[in-house]
């Protein structure tokens, strides 16, 4: 083994996570389980309208995807912080902004993408044209990376705090709001026949946005909390 | 194991009656006599947890190839000191050099020559031990001296390197966060409590640890209750709230 | 004379320094509410369009711009306990939170109020109300953080990280009308145009907002001095405010 460069701790964090979120298979669906059923809950709710569901459809996925992910977040810290190894985070000589943000990656890669392809599915089995669709996961996908990466710095100043989740929830989803916005837009535009660039460039930059700004302050809110 | 004089507390200059203040524990300032510049030097570091000051006004000079052991009693700031030392959390005052370079400005440095044991041994339950002491050594930033197989032969768990790390018991726990100072060469060992869950063997292994490492130049820095069977030549014992040798 | 602003970084400076001022604050935030309600009740003449509902302006809009003075102040004062570790900027922070949420409230409200005979409806969905909505939901994070993390310090620091996270918000609230065409009416006050507002109606405006200003800042201080003892509670001098001087 090299003496490590901070590439090799990178490597190592997003690894670990990955690993253990491989491990953890059978916990890892929960979250697309509760999406299901909250995306089922509105047709429940609408009635058999089928017309209103299908224009409404893409911004219950939208909804649903924000809800789940604010499930999944409080993961990305609390496990290193109940058996300790946060601290071994913040004790690397390598910049806790690129390790947390791997971090960031591996929430994305387990919690948000499984929700994308699921949405896609719920959407394809709900009859959803093909352009809407499109747009919609399209949205999804480029506004994605601003969901984890916000989230990992709301996780970042609520670990460890009890009822942690509800204020983990109550921090993020006002800061999702134009997320969800051009993401919605974007798909009932397209659903009218209207072209939805401008919608997807705003996505695209509010995730650049994201991820150049958030893992430095991610590292700022870990060395406040465990300080 | 020598004590220099009376602590050295600056007067305040709103200086209170001792009612009215709280508790400070008086403190002992040891400082190395002879050799060269102390290694870690922390000048009136004081210590808040939440609203209340833990401590204040202390003073430690550490060098190489000593093993300071922090007593005290519970609740007296051990393991806060530990974990300013560490450069985890900033201390409320005062100043922390550690070959000098102020922490908080060349924490990297620190970080860079720094192995801890804090009172959770750090170890992911769904990884296996092996992996779990290469995600350590990697994020360490440090050079291995040995293969982690034969580190985890020295702690005595060669056989477990497969095993998922959540069916140890809490001494191997334990014996595998020490793994990890067996495998690499830091300079700066802190541990809180490394005796915790160990049995006699375990703490013989510790012991035996921190004299080599003691002999080879290291600086360990230890907060145990047990007594550790370390040369006396090596050994410096730092008080919370002892009153003053006479 | 930096010495002089050096000084009030001491929390036992400026409580002195805050009992003192605040009372000639709230003096003079009477008297310029006195004058700006006259001038907007009474002086101002009745809008063309609006008749006499345009009268809300005058509490609708400088709240609003107080809403978001308050965070900047919030953010900033953050930003200076974090990164230079002054105590104050903690306090000072911690105390701007609730007062940021009531002038966003009441912006809120009061444009809620004023929407109905003008727009016909409580609500819309337009870029500003709505970056105004999502800045009372920072607010009410920020002071949600604050309360649930028992280390005031600890607490500051994670709470400034937020803060200024935050602050992205509020050029979105201030360039909204610009950006999206929206339902609320553009930007009245420009630093290089000449208003667009008749200038006997911007007297009054612009007198309400130093009313509003003056108000929050004697506000501001009494609730400084409360946070200086609550986080200073275990010092010598606060005890000794407490139990009045030791008798030697």
């Amino acid at each position: 083994m090299s003496g490590g460069t901070a590439l090799t701790a990178a490597r190592a964090v997003l690894g670990r996570d990955l690993l253990r979120a491989w491990r953890r298979r059978g916990e890892i669906v929960q979250p697309l389980v509760f999406f299901t059923i909250t995306v089922y809950l509105f047709p429940l709710a609408i009635g058999p309208a089928h017309d209103t569901l299908r224009v409404l459809l893409p911004s219950i996925v939208w909804v649903a995807v924000l809800l789940s992910m604010t499930l999944t977040l409080p993961d990305v810290f609390a496990a290193d912080h109940a058996d300790g190894s946060l601290d071994h985070l913040a004790l690397s000589p390598h910049p806790l902004a690129l390790l947390v943000l791997m971090k960031a990656g591996a929430h994305w890669l387990t919690g948000a993408a499984p929700l994308l392809v699921l949405g896609g599915l719920l959407c394809a089995v709900f009859g959803l044209e093909t352009y809407t669709l499109r747009a919609l996961l399209l949205g999804l996908l480029l506004g994605s990376p601003v969901l984890s990466l916000i989230g990992t710095l709301a996780s970042a100043l609520t670990v460890g705090l009890r009822g942690g989740t509800l204020l983990l929830a109550l921090l993020t989803l006002p800061m999702y709001i134009p997320v969800l916005i051009f993401g919605t837009s974007a798909a009932r535009n397209a659903a009218l026949g209207i072209p939805v660039q401008a919608e997807m460039y705003l996505l695209a930059g509010l995730s650049v946005l994201a991820l150049t700004l958030t893992p430095w302050a991610t590292a700022a809110a870990l060395r406040a909390r465990l300080g | 194991m020598s004590a220099r004089g009376p602590a050295l507390r600056r007067p305040r200059p709103s200086s209170p009656t001792p009612d009215l203040r709280p508790a400070t524990p008086s403190l002992k300032t040891v400082t190395n006599p002879g050799s060269s510049a102390p290694a870690l030097l922390a000048r009136d570091l004081a210590c808040m947890r939440g609203d209340e000051l833990i401590f204040d006004g202390l003073c430690l000079a550490a060098s190489a190839g000593e093993i300071w052991q922090i007593v005290g009693a519970n609740g007296a700031g051990k393991t806060s000191l530990l974990k300013i030392l560490a450069g985890l959390a900033p201390a409320a005052g005062g100043s922390l050099r550690w070959r000098g370079v102020e922490i908080g400005v060349g924490a990297e440095a620190l970080r860079q020559d720094l192995c801890y044991l804090g009172h959770l041994p750090g170890i992911t339950g769904y990884l296996s031990v092996a992996e779990n002491l290469d995600y350590l050594a990697r994020l360490s930033g440090a050079t291995p001296v040995m293969r982690p197989a034969e580190a985890l032969l020295a702690v005595g768990l060669a056989e477990l390197g497969a095993a998922p790390a959540r069916r140890l018991s809490a001494g191997q726990r334990q014996r595998l966060a020490l793994a990890r100072f067996v495998l690499l060469a830091s300079p700066l060992w802190i541990m809180d409590e490394p005796l915790t869950a160990l049995d006699q063997a375990g703490r013989e292994l510790v012991e035996q640890m921190l004299t080599d490492h003691a002999r080879r130049g290291g600086l360990a820095v230890v907060s145990t209750h047990h007594p550790l069977a370390v040369p006396a030549a090596h050994l410096r014992r730092f008080e919370f709230g002892a009153s003053l040798a006479a | 004379m930096f010495e002089r602003f050096h000084k009030f970084a001491s929390p036992p400076h400026f409580h002195a320094f805050a009992r003192m001022l605040s009372p000639w604050l709230f003096g003079v935030s009477a008297l310029l509410f006195a004058a700006g309600l006259f001038g907007g009740l009474v002086y101002a003449p009745a809008d063309y369009q609006q008749g006499e509902s345009f009268r809300i302006i005058y509490i609708h809009v400088p709240s609003a711009w107080l809403s978001m003075f308050v965070y900047m102040v919030m953010a900033s004062a953050g930003a200076v306990g974090l990164i230079w570790k002054v105590k104050m900027g903690d306090i000072v922070a911690r105390a701007c939170a609730p007062l940021g949420a009531s002038f966003t409230f009441l912006a809120l409200a009061t444009g809620s109020l004023w929407g109905k005979p003008m727009w016909g409806t409580w609500w819309v969905w337009d870029a500003r109300l709505t970056s105004e909505l999502i800045l009372l939901f920072l607010y009410l994070g920020y002071m949600a953080l604050q309360s649930a993390i028992e280390d005031r310090r600890a607490a500051a620091r994670a709470g400034a990280v937020l803060a200024i996270v935050g602050v992205v918000n509020i050029p979105i609230i201030h360039y909204s009308v610009e950006w999206w065409s929206t339902l609320h009416q553009g930007a009245t006050i420009t630093k290089l145009d000449r208003p667009s507002m008749d200038i006997s109606m911007l007297i009054p405006l612009l007198g309400m907002t130093l009313a509003f200003k003056t108000l929050f800042a004697a506000v501001l201080l009494v609730r400084t001095r409360c946070e200086i003892l609550e986080f200073e509670q275990h010092t010598n001098w606060v005890r000794e405010l407490a139990t009045g001087p030791e008798v030697r």
